[in-house]
């Protein structure tokens, strides 16, 4: 595939979209919009002082240096490399799935033809991690934030299995290019609603967004998972979410809006990031609207309207194969 | 491969000099009271490593069974061949997974809810 | 093995304020969470809360963080600045927590506050009501994970907090009724003000509905956690809107009418399910109640001095000076020998305050039971049974307040 520039499709991938730089540049982006939208409903400002010209775009930069300056504690309780080593490596872990995803024709670091289900995969893998952090930090709140954690995943698991599956069933791959290609006619939030659906709100949970945000629930257990950590560290644990956010947005803009159809090269990187748009400003902007549900209740809805839903788009899409 | 290699390099570089930057540079004054637990302004109190039974673990053994099933459908599914000839039988084995999973969680709905149970 | 402080040497629930009643039953199963008192959901205050798994099985509040001793303080001062020591105990509901120490003193030195005063004490009554329970919903609001309504409740106290500010001269802490009267009158403006207050109130309260009330989370957050039947309820000795919630119908202010209450019409809120649902409800629709309280009271409001004439004629020079040198007269009038009792209808519940006095300017006791305190019992035994996640419900659905609590 030809890309008109100095560097070869998947360098750029890996560098700039959806590599390394865009993964930064997300946190930044996502934390600011975040804060800016809810602030637009709760009759606030939001982040201001900070480029004021931007409109407070760089707050989130400048909070990054203030914490990656401040002093980084390790309890003495821990075992203290894994307790600095974890939230690295959960990080690197959410950010890994990218490497399958294509952002464009040939933008992708490894073309596999079942690059997307390996990326669902690898998405599904990190609450392993999550849960690992939290047993290093030995706590109590971490330690009940870490129970949620795995109680959480196993509420979205099946029915995100499930969505992506049916999506797989309707494309015949799980190779990006060739599920966008297909999606050449009608993107696949028209063939499949229901799937998409049920990857939205799986996504709210994966990324423990409201109502969904139940492992860190400030007023029970503080920070969950995060609690014990400060400093640079702290970015880590607590952007890891953002990160998954990220891969779950590419994921579902190449699964459901065709990815970077209808153009390609850098156009085509423009339209993905403005697909995964999609994703993103509701999750961000569900903060502003709900509360967040129990964890018993968040398992029911999990394995009752969210695995019926599922199983009615497995069908869905089995009928529109047979159809197609 | 080259990309792959590079993206893992760099992003873990990354991850990896913000900490190191911050554990050089960031002031450091060690104190008990910093790096003990965190008791919600306490003193740690008590064990943490307790027995903890968390009464939705009927959830988890669910998960671990559907979710073998699962992973199963999608190698069936992303394997088959194309064309309706091929179609058949998966879509029969599909719904019938399918079909077992959402008939056991129907079944064992409100088991699964009632935390009496599995105090 | 750290040297640990006190009390944390000491088996929990043999050291506080509750000894045999509520010692911990299976600690060694479950987990003690301290939450509290550096906790996001903790409040000013300490709960040892123990959790098998998800359930909680025993919650030991540890209350007392923010003790002033008003009680001991108010010994040792004169009556006259009494009303500003007590009102710290509630500052949002300073106009009704400092009411029964009001009604008490009148009794104690003979003072009746003219019409005007009567009706402009409810008035500010009433507004702080409604501003408390704004405070408490948005409080209700962050527990539950609703940033929104928290934004959204403290932006519209703000607006009491101005309002306030133009009537009494101060945002929170208004010490606004003095005996026989009250501090300032209003003027024109003033009550424009209100009523511009009360429309913007109205209306942003729809917005408040739609988002949080009416939100399907919020309800099935709410929806039958933390019952306290009303038998329980009353052997608790749980009072305001949260016995109201559990079916009790009782308010002070429809019992014991104190100044104006007798003079205009509301209803008393009682709901029958006694879960947080229904004690967010109560709240909810006193808030309404309180509102039409503001707008009879605006209606009928009489003319005339905001003073006892009693003040106002052992100082000449009142017409001069205004109401505030009518302040000096306390120095020299003196409370009657005796004890005197009064109740009054704070935001949270029946207050109480009982004075003994002796004949001097300093009150020799003053007994001040406020209603968060009497309703912490009842909050723990909702806890009690319920989910981990129920807590911060529970806690704020009694909309718990430990300055007034602790006093």
């Amino acid at each position: 595939m030809d890309f008109p520039s100095p560097l070869s499709g998947d360098l750029v991938a890996a560098l700039v979209f959806p590599g390394v730089l865009g993964i930064f540049g997300f946190l930044v982006v996502a934390i600011w919009l975040e804060r800016k939208l809810v602030a637009r409903v709760q009759w606030r400002y939001g982040p201001l002082y900070v480029s004021r010209p931007l409109g407070g775009l760089l707050q989130p930069v400048a909070d990054l240096f203030k914490l990656v300056f401040s002093e980084l504690v390790l309890p003495r309780h821990t075992n203290r490399l894994l307790f600095a080593a974890t939230p690295i490596l959960l990080f690197f872990a959410e950010g890994l799935p990218v490497v399958f995803i294509a952002a464009a024709p040939g933008v992708v670091m490894a073309p596999h033809s079942y690059g997307l289900a390996i990326a669902v995969v690898l998405v599904l893998l990190v609450a392993v991690l999550m849960v690992a952090m939290a047993w290093t930090e030995a706590d109590k709140f971490t330690y009940i934030g870490a129970m949620r954690e795995i109680l959480l995943t196993a509420a979205y698991e099946v029915p995100l299995l499930l969505a992506a599956l049916a999506m797989f069933l309707l494309y015949g791959t799980a190779d990006p290019h060739k599920v966008v290609e297909v999606q050449s006619g009608l993107w696949g939030v028209l063939l499949n609603p229901l799937a998409f659906v049920v990857y939205l709100v799986a996504l709210l949970m994966a990324t423990t967004r409201f109502p969904f945000e139940i492992p860190e629930a400030e007023p029970e257990v503080v920070l969950g998972p995060y609690t014990e950590y400060g400093s640079t560290l702290f970015i880590y644990a607590f952007g890891a979410n953002y990160v998954k956010l990220y891969v779950l947005s590419l994921l579902g803009a190449v699964l459901f809006l065709g990815g970077w159809l209808p153009a390609a090269g850098v156009l085509g990187v423009l339209i993905t990031l403005a697909k995964m748009g999609v994703f993103v400003l509701p999750a961000m902007l569900v903060r502003a609207i709900y509360p967040r549900y129990r964890i018993d209740q968040a398992l029911r809805i999990g394995w009752g309207q969210l695995l019926a839903l599922s199983a009615a788009a497995v069908l869905w899409s089995l009928l529109a194969a047979w159809i197609w | 491969m080259v990309a792959v290699v590079l993206f893992i390099a760099l992003f873990l570089a990354v991850l990896v000099l913000l900490v190191v930057v911050g554990y050089l540079f960031s002031p450091r004054r060690p104190s008990e009271t910093k790096e003990r637990r965190f008791e919600a302004g306490g003193p740690p109190y008590g064990p943490v490593q307790r027995r903890l039974l968390m009464q939705y673990f009927g959830y988890v053994y669910l998960v671990t069974v559907v979710e073998a099933a699962v992973g199963l459908a999608l190698v069936a599914v992303l394997t088959a061949d194309a064309g309706r000839a091929a179609l058949a039988p998966l879509a029969a084995a599909l719904v019938v997974a399918i079909a077992a999973v959402v008939a056991v969680v129907w079944r064992y709905f409100k088991l699964l809810a009632d935390v009496r149970r599995w105090g | 093995m750290q040297k640990t402080e006190w009390p944390f040497n000491l088996e929990v629930g043999r050291t506080f304020f509750v000894q045999s009643e509520e010692e911990l039953r299976g600690g060694g199963r479950g987990l003690t969470l301290v939450v509290g008192p550096q906790h996001p959901g903790s409040g000013h205050m300490r709960l040892f809360v123990v959790v098998d798994g998800d359930i909680i099985v025993d919650v030991v509040p540890d209350p007392g963080f923010v003790h002033r001793g008003v009680e001991k303080l108010a010994e040792n001062r004169p009556y006259w600045t009494l009303i500003p020591l007590v009102e710290k105990a509630s500052i949002m509901d300073s106009m009704n927590i400092t009411y029964p120490l009001i009604l008490a003193l009148e009794k104690a030195l003979g003072l009746e506050p003219p019409p005007r005063a009567k009706y402009l004490r409810v008035l500010m009554a009433e507004l702080s009501r409604v501003r408390t329970h704004l405070y408490d919903l948005a409080l209700l609001g962050v527990f539950l994970g609703h940033t929104t309504a928290f934004m959204w409740g403290f932006a519209l106290m703000d607006m009491y907090a101005e309002v306030f500010a133009k009537i009494a001269g101060a945002r929170t802490t208004i010490a606004y009724p003095v005996p026989g009267g009250v501090r300032r009158d209003v003027k024109p403006d003033h009550v424009e003000a209100v009523k511009r207050l009360l429309e913007v109130t109205r209306r942003k309260l729809k917005d408040f509905k739609t988002l949080f009330l009416d939100n399907p989370v919020t309800k099935a957050r709410l929806e039958g956690v933390g019952i306290v039947d009303a038998k329980k309820t009353a052997e608790l000795g749980v009072v305001g809107p949260f016995a109201r919630a559990s079916g009790i119908d009782y308010d002070v202010r429809k019992v014991h009418p104190y100044d104006a209450y007798g003079d205009v019409d509301f209803e008393v809120v009682v709901e029958k399910d006694g879960d947080a649902w229904a004690r967010t409800l109560v709240r909810w629709r006193e808030m309404y109640e309180s509102m039409s309280i503001v707008e009879q009271v605006l209606k009928a409001l009489p003319e005339g001095d905001v003073i006892d004439q009693a003040l106002l004629f052992k100082n000449p020079e009142y017409r001069r000076e205004g109401v505030g040198g009518v302040l000096g007269v306390y120095t020299y009038i003196y409370p009657e020998p005796g004890e005197y009792l009064a109740v009054a209808e704070a935001t949270r519940g029946a207050t109480l305050v009982h004075l003994w006095a002796t004949g001097l300017q300093r009150v020799h006791r003053m007994r001040f039971v406020t209603p968060s305190w009497r309703n912490l019992r009842a909050m723990v035994e909702a806890m009690k049974g319920g989910r981990l996640a129920d807590m911060p419900a529970v806690y704020m659905s009694f909309g718990y307040f430990p300055p007034e609590a602790d006093r």
